[in-house]
C-alpha cells in the first residue's frame, strides 16, 4: 500500500491532472452487448452479400441493343473525326505548326538523267603527274630531276688505302725514367712492416691461447687447485666488488644489497643499541643533518 | 718515396697508440678479471669440476654470461627478471649435459651464493674497521 501511495505521489508531481483522477474503470458496455455481439457482426456481412447478388443482373440489362456490335466503328470514327496530331502539335509548338507542308528542295531539270554520264566522264578525264604537280606546287615543278651529288674521280679506288693510313698507329711518346735502386729496398721494408702488422693483428685475434682457454678461467682453476680462494678474496677491494656486482648482479637483489652495504657503515652496530637505547633516534637525527648538508 | 715513409710512420704510430690505450683500460679490467677468476675458483671447488668438465663448462658459461648481459637494464623489473630466468632455463639443459642434473641445480644455487659471499666479505671487513661504539653517549 505504501508503494502504491508512493507511485501516486510521484504521479501527482509529474501530472496533477492525472493524479487527481479517481481510480475507476471509465469504459462501459451497453447491457446485453456481448449476448448480441456475434449477431451484430454477422449481420452486415449477410447484408453485403445480398447487395452483391443483385448488382450483375441490373447492369447487363441496362446496355442498349446492338451496343457492342457498333462499338468498334464508333471508336474508330471518333478518332478519325479529330485530327489529334495537328491539334497536339499546335498545342506543343505553334511555330512548327505554322510551317506550311511544302517541299523546299529543288533539282535542275533533267538532273538525274545526266548524272551517271557526268560521273563517268569525270572519271575518264586523265590528268598527268606533271599537270597535277604544277597545280599543287610550281616551286617543286621548277626543280629538275638531276643528281646533285658528285664524287671526286677515283674516290672509291683510293678509299681503303686512305682509311688504313689514318688508322695506322702513331709512334708512341717515349718518357725516360731513372733506375730505382734505392727505392727497391724501401719497398721491401714497407712490405715487411705491413705483413708484420697484419700478422700481429691476426695473432691477437686468433691467438692459440684464446682458443685453448680464457686466461681468467686458467687463473681461477689455479686458485681452486691451490685452495687459495678465501685468501684471494681478502685481497680484493670493496669498490671492485661493488662494481663487479653492479655489472654482473643480474638479479637486482644483489645490486640493492650492495647499495645497502655501502650505507650500512652509517648504521648503529648491535652494541650501540645495548649501550644506548636512543641509538636509533640519534642515527635518524644524523641522517636528517646529513641530508640538510647535502 | 716521402709519401710512403709518411704513411708507414702514421700506420705504425697508430698501432702503438692502440696498444697503449688497451693497457690503460686494462688496469681497471684486470681487477674485475680477478674477481671473475675468484668466481671460477669458487664454482670449480663447489662443483668439483674435473679438467674435462671445465673444458666444456667454461666456454658455455661465457656464452651464458654474455647472453645475460644483453638483457636491457631499463626493462620493468619483473620483465627483466623474467627474461633473465628464460635465459637461465635455456642454458639449464646444456649445463645438465655437462654437469648432470644434481650439480646443475647446485651451480645455479652457487652462482647466487658467490655474490652473497662477496657481500659477506665487504660486511666483515667493515665490521672489523668499525669501532665498537661509534657515537658517544
Amino acid at each position: 500500500m505504501e508503494i502504491n501511495s508512493d507511485i501516486l505521489n510521484e504521479l501527482k508531481d509529474i501530472s496533477p491532472v492525472l493524479g487527481a483522477m479517481e481510480k475507476i474503470n471509465v469504459f462501459t458496455v451497453p447491457e446485453g452487448y456481448f449476448e448480441r455481439f456475434s449477431q451484430d457482426i454477422l449481420m452486415p456481412v449477410k447484408e453485403e452479400n445480398r447487395v452483391l447478388q443483385t448488382v450483375p443482373s441490373v447492369a447487363v440489362n441496362n446496355v442498349p441493343q446492338g451496343y457492342f456490335d457498333s462499338l468498334a466503328d464508333a471508336i474508330l470514327n471518333k478518332i478519325k473525326a479529330q485530327d489529334i496530331a495537328t491539334a497536339e502539335l499546335k498545342e506543343v509548338s505553334p511555330v512548327v505548326a505554322g510551317i506550311p507542308k511544302q517541299n523546299i528542295f529543288t533539282v535542275p531539270a533533267g538532273y538525274f538523267e545526266q548524272l551517271s554520264d557526268e560521273v563517268v566522264n569525270n572519271i575518264n578525264r586523265t590528268v598527268s603527274a606533271e599537270e597535277e604537280l604544277t597545280g599543287l606546287s610550281p616551286m617543286l615543278q621548277s626543280v629538275k630531276q638531276v643528281n646533285v651529288f658528285t664524287v671526286p674521280a677515283n674516290y672509291f679506288e683510293t678509299l681503303p688505302a686512305q682509311i688504313s693510313l689514318a688508322v695506322a698507329p702513331q709512334p708512341a711518346k717515349v718518357i725516360s725514367m731513372r733506375r730505382r735502386t734505392t727505392l727497391t729496398l724501401v719497398k721491401y721494408a714497407v712490405a715487411a712492416i705491413f705483413t708484420g702488422a697484419m700478422a700481429l693483428g691476426v695473432y691477437n685475434y686468433v691467438s692459440p691461447a684464446k682458443i685453448a682457454e680464457d686466461p681468467t678461467v686458467a687463473i681461477g682453476k689455479q686458485i681452486a687447485k691451490d685452495n687459495r680462494f678465501d685468501e684471494e678474496l681478502l685481497k680484493v677491494t670493496d669498490d671492485d666488488i661493488i662494481k663487479y656486482l653492479q655489472v654482473n648482479g643480474e638479479n637486482i637483489d644483489a645490486q640493492s644489497v650492495a647499495a645497502n652495504v655501502v650505507n650500512e657503515n652509517e648504521l648503529p652496530s648491535q652494541e650501540d643499541y645495548f649501550t644506548d637505547d636512543k641509538a636509533l633516534d640519534k642515527y635518524l637525527d644524523n641522517i636528517d643533518l646529513n641530508d640538510l648538508k647535502n | 718515396m716521402k709519401k710512403i715513409l709518411l704513411i708507414t710512420t702514421i700506420f705504425i704510430g697508430s698501432l702503438f697508440t692502440a696498444v697503449a690505450q688497451d693497457e690503460q683500460a686494462g688496469n681497471d679490467n684486470n681487477r674485475q678479471e680477478k674477481i671473475k677468476a675468484l668466481y671460477v675458483a669458487y664454482i670449480t671447488q663447489q662443483l668439483n669440476l674435473t679438467e674435462a668438465e671445465a673444458q666444456k663448462f667454461w666456454p658455455l658459461h661465457a656464452q651464458f654470461e654474455s647472453d645475460i648481459k644483453t638483457v636491457k637494464p631499463d626493462l620493468p623489473e619483473l620483465e627483466k627478471q623474467q627474461v633473465v630466468l628464460n635465459i637461465k632455463k635455456k642454458y639449464q639443459e646444456n649445463f645438465n649435459h655437462i654437469l648432470g642434473a644434481n650439480r646443475c641445480e647446485r651451480f645455479f644455487k652457487m652462482d647466487g651464493e658467490f655474490k652473497r659471499k662477496l657481500l659477506d666479505r665487504i660486511r666483515k671487513q667493515r665490521e672489523q674497521q668499525r669501532p665498537k661504539i661509534r657515537r658517544g653517549v
